[in-house]
């Protein structure tokens, strides 16, 4: 399953360098990117990577605490939308989000299982 | 504004044939507004046909209603074998008119002529009855906005404000009567509205107009 992430440079990314770290990625290709904010992220950009990728895992601050204060909200809707998209097209490939902070990157690694849940 | 809404994806696929080039036409005026047919959707659907193996392509004209612009997107018109309109019903008619051989198929469903009222909210405020009396009450169309299109009301069923045929709807009477009230005008419900001339509307089957003024 190839996956691509992409972290805001505030909490996402940070905390998806640590989920590396950790050397214990559930995916045969995890790809890591680092972009300014999730608010950045648009349907179009999201659809895009998913024509060369299984998954796309975003992961940016907290909702309440986005340091930018909407780009999570932001790309947490586009996230819905576009999932629905996808269910409603009964297209397998998926994008999750995950709200976390460099030093808690617990949610990763459950979005993480919720993908490999999917391809099962 | 003409208000519409995407159909069912697997509609819009089932119009489709393996193999085909599929061209994602969006419109950019009333459907871009209200976020069901402009450029963005024309994008997404294009990516999602990509994704299930079509070869597609989109492009947004300004206004697919008329031909003018239909005709500025001729070479991307002619180069697919079917294309999917994302205007509203007049635009998708205007488009086949002008295209006759092409295999065209309507990808929203227009659904009427509203305004929006809040973010992801439209409401139906003009039926186009042709004879425009809503100076007459407050500025609520009767016609359009009372289920019962009742000039002469209330019917006598809302409840706190409410439609009785629609609950969730506001009493077109209520509204009616609140708005000349704050305009010291309840005395303009005094009048009984005569019968209306209703071969103005669309029931008599297809309108035109002619403007002789601005014609060639």
């Amino acid at each position: 399953m190839k996956v691509v992430a992409l972290g805001c440079d505030k909490s996402g990314y940070p905390a998806l360098l640590r989920w590396g770290e950790k050397e214990l990625l559930p995916f045969e290709e995890v790809e890591v990117f680092s972009i300014p904010c999730l608010g950045l992220v648009t349907e179009e950009m999201i659809f895009q990577i998913l024509e060369n990728s299984d998954a796309l895992l975003l992961a940016g601050c907290p909702l309440d605490s986005c340091h930018n204060q909407k780009g999570s909200r932001g790309a947490y809707l586009k996230t819905k939308r576009v999932n629905s998209l996808l269910q409603e097209a009964d297209i397998s490939k998926k994008v999750a989000i995950a709200f976390v902070t460099s030093g808690k990157i617990g949610e990763i690694e459950k979005v993480s299982e919720e993908f490999i849940w999917r391809e099962k | 504004m003409i208000i519409a809404e995407r159909k069912p994806i697997k509609e819009i696929f089932s119009f489709l044939v393996p193999g085909e080039k599929v061209l994602v036409l969006g419109c950019g005026t009333c459907v871009t507004v209200c976020m069901s047919g402009g450029e963005k959707e024309a994008r997404e659907l294009s990516s999602l046909l990509h994704l299930k193996g079509w070869e597609a392509e989109d492009s947004t004209i300004e206004r697919q209603c008329e031909p003018e612009f239909n005709l500025k997107a001729k070479e991307e018109i002619t180069h697919a074998d079917t294309i999917i309109s994302l205007a509203c019903g007049v635009g998708v008619q205007t488009l086949a008119e002008y295209f006759p051989e092409k295999k065209i198929f309507p990808g929203l469903n227009t659904t009427f002529m509203g305004m929006p009222k809040e973010q992801g909210l439209w409401e139906e405020r003009c039926w186009g009855c042709g004879n425009c009396t809503v100076h007459l009450f407050g500025y609520i169309c009767p016609v359009t906005r009372c289920a019962k299109s009742l000039l002469n009301g209330p019917c006598g069923g809302s409840k706190s404000g409410k439609c009785e045929i629609k609950p969730d709807r506001d009493c077109a009477w209520q509204l009616i009567y609140d708005r000349l009230k704050k305009e010291n005008k309840l005395e303009v419900l005094y009048a009984i509205q005569p019968p209306r001339d209703w071969s103005t509307s669309h029931y008599g089957g297809q309108r035109k107009m002619i403007r002789e003024d601005v014609r060639l």
